[in-house]
C-alpha cells in the first residue's frame, strides 16, 4: 500500500492540500512594511504642510492607519493590509495638496508682486 | 475505474465553479466610477505632461482588481485609485503653477533688462547731446575769433584752433551736418565781397575735407555783405558783420 498508493488518495491529499493553501492565503502576515510606509508618508505630508492645505485627506490618513493598527491587533491582516494602503495612498494625496496649494500661492504672489512693480 | 472517472470529472467543475465565482465578483459602483475617472485623467493633457507616472501607479491598482477576492478588496482597490487619481491631478497642477512662477519670473526679468538697456541708452544719448552741445558752443566762441587776411581767403596765422575743433567734432558726431556761411561788411564791391565770403567758407570746407569730415555734410554759403547783423557805418560794427556763422543741424 504504500509503494502503491492507490489514485483516490492522492486526489484527495491533493484536494486538501489546495484547500489549506486557499486558506493560508487568507491568513497573511502583519502588514508592518505597509503600515510603516502610511506612518512615514503621514509624517512626511505633515512635514510639506499639509495640516493648511489638506487636512481632511491627513486626517483620514491617520484615521486609516489607526484602523489598520487595532486590526493587526485582532489579527484581521488583510483588513489591515488595505487600510494602511488606504492610509498611504490619502496620506499622498494630502502631499500632493499641500504641494499644490504651495505652488498656487507662490504663483499668485509672485503676479501680485509683478503688478506693483508695473504700477 | 469508474469511480475514478468520476472524481477526474468533478474537481475540475469544482475548480471551474470556483473561477466563475470569482469573475462574477460584482464591481460596486465606487469602482465603476474610479475606471472613469481614470479615462478623464488619462486625456488631460496638464497631467500627461506633468504627472503622468502617478496616474500609472492609479492604473496599476485598478488592475490589481483581476485578481481581488471580495468586494470589500474591490471597493478598497476602487478607493486607493481614485485618491491616486486625484494626487496625479493636484501633482500635475501644483506642477503647472511652478511652471507659470518660472515663466513669469523670466518674463519679468527680460522686460526688466529690456527697461534697463533702454534707460542706458536715454542716458548715453543725453549725455551725447550734452557734450555735443557744449562742443557747439565752444566752436561757435572760437570761430567767433577766426580772422582772415584782408581781402584773401586765408586765414590769419593761428586762427586755425576753431577749424580743427569743428573738425574734432565732425568726426566725434557722425550724425551731425554743418552749414558754413561766410558774411562781410559793405566796404568795397558788393559781387566782390560775395565772391570772397563763398571763397572762405569754402577754404573752411576744404580744411574739414582735408580732415576726413565727408564733403556731403558740409554746406558751404557765401552772403557777401547782404546779411549785417550791426551798422557798417562804424568800425566796431563793421568788425562783427565781418563774421563766419556755424550752423549744425
Amino acid at each position: 500500500m504504500i509503494k502503491k498508493p492507490n489514485t483516490t488518495l492522492l486526489i484527495r491529499a491533493s484536494i486538501l492540500s489546495a484547500a489549506v493553501s486557499t486558506l493560508t492565503a487568507c491568513s497573511i502576515d502583519t502588514p508592518k512594511a505597509e503600515i510603516a510606509y502610511a506612518e512615514a508618508t503621514i509624517h512626511a505630508a505633515q512635514n510639506m504642510g499639509a495640516n493648511n492645505y489638506a487636512a481632511v485627506e491627513l486626517e483620514r490618513a491617520k484615521n486609516k492607519l489607526q484602523q489598520a493598527q487595532s486590526e493587526v491587533k485582532e489579527d484581521n491582516n488583510e483588513l489591515a493590509l488595505r487600510l494602511a494602503k488606504e492610509s498611504a495612498a490619502t496620506a499622498e494625496l494630502a502631499q500632493a495638496k499641500a504641494k499644490d496649494g504651495k505652488a498656487k500661492l507662490a504663483e499668485s504672489q509672485l503676479q501680485e508682486s509683478l503688478k506693483i512693480q508695473l504700477k | 475505474m469508474k469511480k475514478l472517472t468520476v472524481k477526474k470529472l468533478v474537481t475540475p467543475i469544482l475548480i471551474a465553479t470556483l473561477a466563475v465565482g470569482c469573475a462574477e465578483l460584482q464591481k460596486p459602483q465606487s469602482f465603476l466610477d474610479a475606471e472613469e475617472a481614470y479615462q478623464t485623467a488619462a486625456n488631460d493633457p496638464v497631467i500627461q505632461k506633468y504627472s503622468a507616472d502617478q496616474l500609472e501607479k492609479a492604473n496599476k491598482t485598478l488592475l490589481t482588481s483581476a485578481t481581488a477576492t471580495s468586494e470589500e478588496d474591490l471597493a478598497s482597490i476602487a478607493y486607493i485609485s481614485s485618491t491616486q487619481i486625484n494626487t496625479a491631478k493636484h501633482l500635475a497642477s501644483a506642477e503647472q503653477a511652478m511652471q507659470n512662477s518660472k515663466d513669469l519670473l523670466i518674463k519679468q526679468e527680460q522686460s526688466t533688462a529690456a527697461a534697463v538697456i533702454a534707460e542706458q541708452a536715454q542716458a548715453q544719448q543725453q549725455l551725447l547731446a550734452m557734450q555735443a552741445s557744449d562742443a557747439e558752443r565752444e566752436i561757435l566762441l572760437a570761430f567767433g575769433k577766426i580772422e582772415f587776411v584782408t581781402g584773401t581767403s586765408d586765414l590769419v596765422p593761428g586762427a586755425a584752433a576753431g577749424i580743427d575743433m569743428l573738425a574734432g567734432y565732425m568726426s566725434k558726431f557722425q550724425e551731425k551736418e554743418v552749414t558754413i556761411a561766410g558774411h562781410t561788411d559793405s566796404s568795397g564791391n558788393a559781387k566782390l565781397n560775395k565772391k570772397l565770403s563763398q571763397q572762405r567758407a569754402d577754404f573752411i570746407r576744404n580744411v574739414l575735407v582735408t580732415k576726413d569730415v565727408a564733403e556731403n555734410r558740409i554746406t558751404a554759403l557765401g552772403y557777401g555783405q547782404s546779411q549785417p547783423i550791426a551798422e557798417n557805418t562804424t568800425r566796431a560794427g563793421r568788425q562783427k558783420n565781418r563774421r563766419i556763422e556755424i550752423t549744425f543741424k
